[in-house]
């Protein structure tokens, strides 16, 4: 992606564009049909509305203007998705061990917590996995300042939430990173 | 034989959490801790389901369409709780629950 702007030559920097967009198309081509194949099956994909809506999805692509580009790390995916499974699923066996025990042991309260994550996919992500974490519901956000509400305010949920944020830090690029290394320096 | 008797397992498992959910919505205090039975115990509870289907699903398609339910779901149930919840900060708890 960053070579395509590299600006060398005009009409060069233009068909890298050019070839970017087209990858895109192409791209975004494949995930409809992909898609239509998961509903619909397979012999469905050769329907002529099956290939009007794949193409018909290519070219929108084409025409729209490229939204900014997400700042993964595919690298750190795994680790991230094995952390959540593993969470979300001690939340989910928490909250029901205590939803089925005859002396119901919930201490809820609230709790403020200031995260350093960007605006944008890394906040959201961490907010909506925060609702999926043993006991944490995120509640409010203002600013950087996060209100959650806990079930249980003596666990030691700033903890979790620490861990949770290095996490997925690790799985985007902080604009702020490359603003300060400007290139190179980013893999 | 084996894929179905995993499938009733990890079924009846999924039925357990969705049960403890309905509990925890009955049985909590107020609509935050309402919100945490919902949308924790119903994912796993829809997660076990989901992985107890796949063994019976009739090829990658269907996998690939159970996952991408769960994952709807997941993103759809932790949005509405978040969204609920910062409903009720800013404008109360709701009047049957005083």
């Amino acid at each position: 992606m960053a070579r395509a702007s590299v600006p060398s030559h005009a009409g060069r920097r233009f068909a890298g564009r050019g070839r970017s967009r087209a990858r895109r198309a192409l791209a975004t081509a494949a995930a409809a049909a992909l898609l239509w194949w998961v509903l619909a099956g397979s012999a469905a994909l050769l329907e002529p509305l099956a290939l009007l809506a794949i193409i018909l999805a290519a070219v929108a692509s084409l025409l729209l203007p490229a939204g900014r580009p997400l700042p993964l790390r595919p690298g750190a995916l795994p680790g991230l998705l094995g952390f959540f499974l593993r969470s979300s699923f001690l939340g989910g066996l928490d909250v029901a061990r205590r939803a089925l025990d005859p002396r119901l042991p919930i201490q809820p309260d609230f709790l403020t917590y200031r995260t350093e994550l960007a605006h944008g996919p890394p906040l959201t992500l961490f907010m909506a996995v925060v609702s999926l974490l043993p006991g944490t519901l995120s509640v409010r956000l203002e600013g950087r300042l996060l209100t959650l509400h806990v079930l249980d305010r003596d666990a030691d949920t700033r903890a979790a939430l620490i861990a949770l944020e290095q996490r997925i830090r690790k799985a985007f690029h902080d604009p702020r990173d490359r603003r300060a290394s400007d290139d190179g320096a980013a893999p | 034989m084996i894929a179905n008797a995993l499938t009733v397992i990890l079924i009846l498992a999924g039925l357990v959490f969705f049960a403890a959910g309905t509990a925890g919505l009955l049985r909590f205090p107020d609509v935050y801790s309402r919100l945490h039975a919902l949308t924790k115990a119903d994912n796993v509870g829809l997660g076990l389901v989901i992985l107890g289907l796949m063994f019976q699903a009739g090829g990658p398609a269907d996998i690939l369409k159970l996952l991408l339910i769960w994952v709807l779901v997941l993103a759809a149930g932790t949005t509405a709780a978040h969204m609920v919840a910062q409903r009720t900060w800013t404008h109360g708890e709701f009047e049957s629950d005083r």
